[in-house]
């Protein structure tokens, strides 16, 4: 664990350097930790796929710290790397992960770059379902957008680039491959993903705390639903 | 009680001191651009520093009291009237029922903060009323603000209805006094940055134009960045980088070597090497700064940084004190 200072009211939690599901748990593990005993003048974290950055009030860490010749930045990397020594001599604990199954209608108006994702991989579009249905996706983060996923696990033989025409409006709710990647845009918004299909769960849940159906460090499985299922969710929704 | 926007201005919208703690979800904070003009204007008109307010860029809006109303006007040097009369900034403000604030456009800086005493009073969302645009939620519908919009607004404490009693027996209907943060705005505006962690990472030649050579400020700049337009910078070697979180003031450089600084409503987080970080104190200042301003970056330490906006939060806190002096005096009748 390395703690680098990032700018003058944050600093940066360094894990690893590779994106791997052990090093999401030491972060999850890291992050549930720390809400145990949060300091004063904390503000909030944000967890990446290798460092979790923790952003703070220099005022308030300064006025409620022990020694106020200390700058503040000071104090709170001591105090995490202090967080750090005791999680170090904790067992590792399996990680108690939630699976989310995200029903999705794949292909037709909801998934129009299916065919062109089958036929890069000499695929059928059905075994391209078959293939991003079966692995548990791992939530590493959200960002971009409120509720956006970057999800682990993607299978090689999936990974397409981008679209060279990114198109100005993407449905939300559009389950999409980017190179390795594979996610699903919570609003509408214009991006160069191949859009694969849909889902008619909503992913940013502005009327609930928290705002996302998702979180770091939960599991994902996509379930191949049919184009009545999804208006039936759909309705259900509304 | 509302304010009825009467012309709407140039992306006049909602704003607080921004929505924290849900940065891990993809939300961004948000919030008003130069906070300390935002905290100002407040405590002008006797609220909580974090009470909402209305940011306005470049041309302010017009706006028509249904009520007596105590308001402040802080942030860029505009020139405003109230049913003709010229008014000051930084200074509380009566308008009389029916009278209509016409602020216009800029002299200097970039953005005006109206503040009501009894602060806007549009619904909390997860703890703010900032407006989340792209999430369409927050501040006044979740969007800009526009003609005929009614803007609702909270009851003024018992204080500054007292103060406000006061100016309506006044000509003036304002005080004599006014609080405004000392700022010091150049032709070419030095702003502090730190290095980022991938500094040593640029090119000796980019690493010298970034703190030697100006930069301008382009006009496709907005609430979420400023982009800007100079020497090139280059990375040694191309390098693969994970997204993570960035911050206000974090100096991203896309491929094509120009420099964009994420602001206020910046996405919570992102993939592009980062050069270095705007020092937080210089940030208000920069929110102030029109497109075509020219910068020149002064790299300095993250503790110097540090130092620095512990300085101007506690120099903050004085003009603070001194505006609650006055807003007494005001009160038990000793000035004006």
């Amino acid at each position: 664990m390395v703690i680098e200072p990032f700018g003058d009211q944050a600093v940066r939690v360094i894990f690893g350097d590779r994106i791997a599901p052990e090093i999401q748990m030491k972060i999850n593990q890291f992050t549930e930790r720390f809400d145990r005993s949060p300091f004063k003048g904390f503000i909030e974290y944000v967890p990446a796929y290798t460092n979790v950055v923790f952003y703070y009030n220099p005022t308030e860490v300064r006025r409620n710290g022990k020694n106020d010749h200390l700058s503040a930045q000071r104090q709170v990397i001591d105090y995490l790397n202090q967080l750090g020594e005791q999680i170090n001599n904790e067992p590792d604990r399996a990680a108690k992960r939630r699976v989310v199954h995200i029903p999705v209608c794949y292909g037709g108006d909801f998934g129009p770059d299916l065919n062109e994702v089958a036929h890069v991989h000499h695929l059928t579009p059905r075994e391209v379902i078959e293939k991003h249905t079966q692995p548990q996706y791992l939530v590493y983060m959200l960002g971009f957008a409120p509720g956006f996923p970057f999800l682990g696990g993607l299978p090689e033989e999936l990974a397409t680039p981008r679209r060279a025409n990114p198109r100005l409006k993407i449905a939300a709710g559009s389950v999409g491959i980017a190179g390795k990647q594979t996610g699903a845009y919570p609003l509408d918004s214009p991006g160069g993903w191949q859009i694969i299909g849909r889902t008619p769960v909503p992913l940013f849940r502005p009327e609930s705390d928290p705002p996302t159906l998702l979180k770091a460090g939960d599991l994902v499985v996509f379930d191949a639903i049919s184009e009545q299922e999804y208006l039936r969710i759909k309705g259900e929704q509304a | 009680m509302t304010l009825i926007v009467i012309q709407k201005g140039f992306a006049s919208s909602v704003q607080d001191l921004g929505r924290c703690g849900y940065q891990r979800y993809g939300m961004i904070v948000g919030g008003a651009m130069d906070q300390p003009s935002a905290k100002l204007a407040n405590w002008l008109t006797g609220n909580h520093e974090s009470a909402a307010v209305i940011e306005f860029s470049f041309l302010g809006p017009s706006i028509l009291f249904t009520e007596d109303t105590l308001f402040a006007l802080t942030g860029a040097v505009c020139r405003p009237t109230l049913d003709g009369n010229s008014i000051g900034t930084g200074r509380p403000c009566l308008a009389r029922a029916g009278q209509i604030l016409v602020i216009g456009g800029m002299v200097y800086g970039s953005r005006g903060y109206l503040s009501v005493a009894g602060g806007v009073d549009t619904p909390l969302w997860f703890g703010s009323r900032s407006t989340y645009e792209k999430a369409g939620r927050g501040g006044f519908e979740g969007r800009l603000l526009k003609e005929h919009d009614r803007v609702p607004v909270g009851k003024p404490s018992e204080e500054m209805s007292r103060v406000m009693a006061g100016l309506a027996g006044s000509k003036r209907q304002t005080v004599r006094w006014s609080a405004l943060p000392r700022r010091k705005y150049q032709e070419t505006q030095t702003i502090r940055v730190m290095p980022d962690t991938l500094w040593p990472r640029f090119s000796a030649a980019s690493r010298e134009a970034f703190l030697k050579t100006e930069y301008q400020i382009t006009p496709s700049s907005d609430r979420m960045g400023f982009r800007l337009n100079g020497a090139e910078l280059m990375l040694d070697n191309p390098l693969e980088l994970y997204s993570e979180a960035v911050t206000n003031g974090s100096i991203q450089v896309p491929r094509n070597g120009q420099p964009i600084i994420l602001m206020t409503d910046h996405q919570s987080t992102g993939g592009y090497p980062r050069i270095a970080q705007v020092a937080s104190a210089d940030l208000p200042l920069l929110a102030q700064l029109p497109p075509g301003s020219t910068l020149r970056f002064q790299m300095i330490s993250s503790e110097q940084g540090e130092a620095a906006l512990v300085r101007q939060e506690e120099e903050l806190e004085q003009l603070h004190r001194c505006i609650r002096v006055g807003i007494v005096k005001q009160i038990t009748g000793f000035s004006d």
